[in-house]
């Protein structure tokens, strides 16, 4: 455990150390709520990231850096201080679910879907990443995961505490879905938050703490007096992110996150994700979908690819890349699709797409992505760009899978 | 921010916080927001009753009162609506809120004060305004002028048309020159042995003869003058109108007007000084208080009446071609002045405040009781499952009410239906209890068992009325009573405690079922609601 301690504050000393003040506060947030400590002490973390959220609408000069880096490095030293402690036993993650064979069928008269049997388990602190392209059963399997859908064979097992549950109403105040479209909401949006943790049971002193938490954790400080109308797409999800964790569900389920945030917002959401589900007091498990594929991968623990309702992956990265042997490249360039072939006609197993921004070439493992480069350069050609997507699941939107 | 708390105080914004933070079940009905608004609306309704024009010879009517509240009920039900609107925006139930056992009691009562609000809106106006004429004038003065009415009013023949109906019985006059002259004794068999009379009786019954004689042959001293009478039966208008200006008081107040009550009235004093005692100076003195009270009551003013004419038409038993009917505005003083003494009395009495009558109000209570119901149905389903629900038993209803008229079940048919289809809906929510998906048809028996819950009670009881006669077994034999007919013949019918006792376990029955449904249906339905919310759907 001291070991985990360190860890925490050795990566919260080597964002200061890089200036990284939003990082770093949020760490030094997560850490104040993660052991126990003194009152004192998250309150000034809370200050010292509602002053940060602040600064960041003030437009901030150098100067309030400067303070703020003192004032946190300050801040770290008392944590150091203070020896923290582990608020209760870290075990081993728990199971919160068991998804044994679950399908689901629509029929209608334009057009049938199956969604073929898939299991998983969803773990305390794991990261699921749901790929696929459209209508290939994504959304079904979230919604029969959050109770919304009933499956037509196999059975969903929910423990939570290590007792199995079969009543929705309770499952249900255990789990967070975040659907892709969002329902509108009325009031403000601190307001809003401060309701959700009320309606969940966290109310007096216990519900201000915990709405100040989320809502400077999520950088929402200068935002939170806004109504729905006044927010901007990707606020609207954050928001809604900040009123399913203010109350610590057990599982959270998001359907397409990522699809209204900029590159930023997105790797920002991305990280925040992460951390939640690292936190020891509450070790969300997280199940989200994506098309944003290499983001999601770089996050999550298991990523579930679908295709047509069949998991054609489930599993994690590192098994999905021992699994395929071959190279799969995306690229971009002054070169043509004629050109691509008529270099590697003589390659084994080569597979050349072209999309509206790159190529996508695949070959056999007898090859490799430098003597394909260097065929490249040897030809005169320049590359804008290049990805190798061998390890990824994005290779799985081939045809050829 | 809401727009009420836009408005509001910052204690009242500090409220806001604290029941959304500690007791947010409460702060989702909005209750305290409303209940302020309500209070705004109320103090600013109360400011247009005070700044109403009135003075005591333009007394508002009770029409004019009754537009006045119409008007300040368009905004409470502006108010109303709103109040709907913000009751259902935010609900916890349907967010796997925790709650606490018999949440939806308390829910349910404050809904029911909620939509009682509005009406109570625009009372304090009323009371403002009603407060404000009952003050025009003291007790004492509006006694005084409404006895200058009672007595003088008689002198006055506004019109030709108060002749019409002119005798249409002596015989209250003659049963009262009777009494006053003891000729109680004078109704004697005519086919009597008179020897057996003392002379005294016989001289009465001469006198009475004479009397009746000459009112009804016009012989004696009624040959050419006739009394004054002013007794009608029926309430066209008339001059009755003005001598009975107690009685139409009386009238107003829903107090039964009868012969009997007339006797004890002042109906008697104005017989007696128009046709008895026909003294003129009593007559100039009430012509002279009256001449006082509608100068000061009357819409028209400053005008100066000839009371020597109108004595002398008295004293001459002119009522035809008077001073009174060559006077055109005459009637409009009176009337106007009789109008604005009865509204300042009216107000005094308090009778158009809180004056629904018992069955407006168990009206108003059962249909915002059905709003309320309703509306706790919407907070558990979906709207759309409300509107299908309605509609279903619409189309249901309209069914059994065809079948019941085509085939002619005198009833029967109805009270079955009712109790059949409503012991279906409550079996379809039983199995609701056991089902592991979402079932849109058990779903809907349910929205439609909510809405009928409340009047199970009575179903069951119509039913036993009409298939088992349950009003007409052995026990209810002991309020049998025998009727005689006209033709000597004798039924057995039941008697009037028997009719108090039905309507009472009616009524019984009915306020059974709706505190029923409050405590346990309720209960009941938001479990098995909530149930159905949290279940997964087929699609």
């Amino acid at each position: 455990m001291t070991t985990l301690i360190e860890n925490r504050l050795n990566e919260i000393q080597l964002y200061l150390k890089n200036e990284d003040i939003n990082r770093a506060g949020q760490r030094l947030l997560d850490i104040t709520y993660d052991f126990d400590f003194d009152r004192s002490l998250r309150d000034s973390a809370i200050h010292l990231r509602k002053t940060y959220n602040e600064g960041k609408q003030l437009g901030r000069v150098k100067n309030d850096n400067e303070s703020l880096l003192k004032d946190y490095t300050s801040l770290l030293n008392t944590v150091v201080q203070s020896k923290p402690v582990l608020s209760k036993e870290l075990n081993e993650r728990k199971i919160l679910a068991k998804i044994n064979n679950i399908s689901k069928q629509f029929r209608s008269s334009l057009h049938n879907f199956h969604f073929k049997p898939i299991s998983l388990e969803l773990k305390q602190g794991n990261i699921i990443g749901l790929v696929g392209e459209n209508g290939n059963g994504k959304t079904t399997l979230l919604r029969m995961i959050c109770g919304d859908l009933a499956t037509d064979e196999g059975e969903i097992e929910y423990y939570f505490d290590g007792n199995a549950y079969t009543d929705w109403q309770f499952i249900k105040k255990k789990i967070a879905f975040i659907p892709q479209r969002l329902e509108r909401w009325y009031g403000n949006a601190n307001d809003k938050i401060s309701f959700e943790a009320a309606i969940k049971g966290y109310t007096k002193e216990l519900n201000e703490e915990k709405v100040n938490f989320i809502v400077h954790r999520m950088g929402l400080t200068n935002f939170r007096e806004l109504t729905w109308t006044q927010l901007s797409s990707g606020y609207k999800l954050r928001f809604e992110i900040a009123m399913a964790l203010v109350w610590e569900p057990s599982i959270l389920i998001l359907d397409e996150p990522l699809a209204n945030l900029d590159i930023q917002a997105q790797e920002l959401l991305l990280q925040d994700l992460r951390n939640l589900a690292d936190s020891l007091r509450n070790p969300v498990s997280i199940i989200l979908s994506s098309q944003q594929l290499h983001e999601v991968e770089t996050v999550a623990d298991q990523v579930i690819f679908l295709k047509n309702g069949n998991a054609v992956f489930n599993g994690n990265l590192h098994d999905f890349i021992k699994m395929e042997t071959g190279v799969t490249l995306e690229l971009n360039g002054n070169f043509t699709y004629s050109d691509l072939q008529k270099l590697l006609q003589s390659w084994d197993a080569i597979k050349i797409e072209q999309s509206a921004s790159c190529f996508t070439i695949s070959f056999s493992e007898k090859h490799t992505k430098e003597e394909f480069l260097k065929i490249l350069i040897d030809n005169k050609f320049s590359i804008a760009y290049f990805r190798n997507i061998s390890g990824s699941t994005k290779k799985l939107f081939s045809d050829k899978y | 921010m809401n727009f009420a708390l836009k408005i509001s105080p910052p204690f009242l914004r500090k409220l806001d916080t604290y029941l959304r933070i500690n007791h947010s079940w409460i702060w989702t009905t909005r209750i305290h927001l409303h209940i302020y608004i309500a209070v705004l609306l109320s103090v600013l309704f109360a400011l247009l009753g005070l700044a109403y024009s009135i003075s005591v010879n333009n007394v508002p009517s009770v029409n004019d009162q009754n537009v006045f509240f119409g008007l300040l009920f368009i905004p409470a039900l502006v108010f109303l609506i709103y109040m709907i609107y913000q009751m259902a925006l935010f609900n916890t139930d349907k967010s796997a809120a925790y709650r606490f056992r018999y949440q939806e009691f308390f829910i349910f009562l404050i809904y029911l004060f909620t939509f009682f609000l509005p009406l109570l809106i625009p009372y304090p106006a009323s009371l403002i305004l009603n407060e404000r004429i009952s003050n025009l004038v003291s007790d004492n003065e509006l006694q005084h002028d409404q006895n200058s009415l009672n007595e003088g009013l008689i002198f006055f023949p506004v019109s030709n048309a108060a002749f019409y109906s002119y005798y249409p019985s002596d015989s209250i006059y003659l049963h009262q020159f009777r009494k006053r002259n003891n000729y109680d004794d004078a109704y004697l068999d005519e086919t009597e042995n008179t020897s057996s009379l003392s002379d005294s009786t016989i001289q009465k019954r001469k006198e009475w003869v004479a009397l009746t004689d000459s009112i009804y042959f016009h012989k004696g001293v009624f040959a050419n003058v006739r009394p004054k009478l002013y007794y009608r039966n029926t309430r066209m208008w008339s001059r009755d109108n003005f001598y009975n200006y107690n009685t139409y008081i009386r009238a107003e107040l829903n107090e039964s007007i009868s012969e009997t009550s007339l006797k004890d009235s002042l109906f008697l004093l104005y017989l007696d000084k128009i046709n008895i005692v026909r003294d003129p100076n009593e007559a100039s003195k009430h012509i002279a208080q009256l001449s006082e009270t509608i100068s000061t009551y009357s819409i028209i003013k400053g005008m100066e009446l000839d009371q020597k004419a109108i004595l002398n038409d008295f004293l001459k038993h002119n009522y035809y071609q008077s001073y009174c009917n060559n006077y055109p505005d005459l009637s409009t003083i009176i009337y106007s002045s009789i109008d604005n003494i009865t509204n300042i009395h009216r107000a005094k009495l308090k009778v158009d405040i809180g004056s629904w009558n018992a069955d407006f109000l168990f009206g108003l209570f059962i249909f915002i009781f059905c709003i309320t119901t309703i509306f706790q149905i919407y907070k558990n389903v979906h709207w759309k499952q409300v509107l299908l629900g309605a509609a279903i038993l619409a189309i249901l209803f309209t069914l059994v009410c065809i079948i019941e008229i085509v085939f002619d079940f005198n009833g029967k048919f109805v009270s079955f239906a009712g109790i059949f289809l409503s012991a279906l809906f409550l079996l379809a929510s039983i199995k609701g209890f056991y089902i592991k998906e979402f079932n849109w048809v058990l779903n809907q028996a349910a929205v439609i068992l909510a809405f009928c819950l409340p009047y199970f009670p009575l179903i069951i009881l119509a039913y036993l009325d009409q298939h088992h006669g349950i009003f007409t077994i052995s026990y209810f034999d002991k309020y049998l009573e025998p009727f005689k007919s006209y033709d000597g013949t004798i039924s057995w019918s039941y008697n009037r405690e028997y009719r108090e006792l039905v309507t009472f376990i009616w009524l019984s029955t009915f306020w059974g079922g709706i505190l029923a449904y409050v405590f346990i249906g309720n209960s009941y339905m938001k479990t098995l609601f909530l149930r159905f919310w949290s279940l997964p759907k087929v699609k």
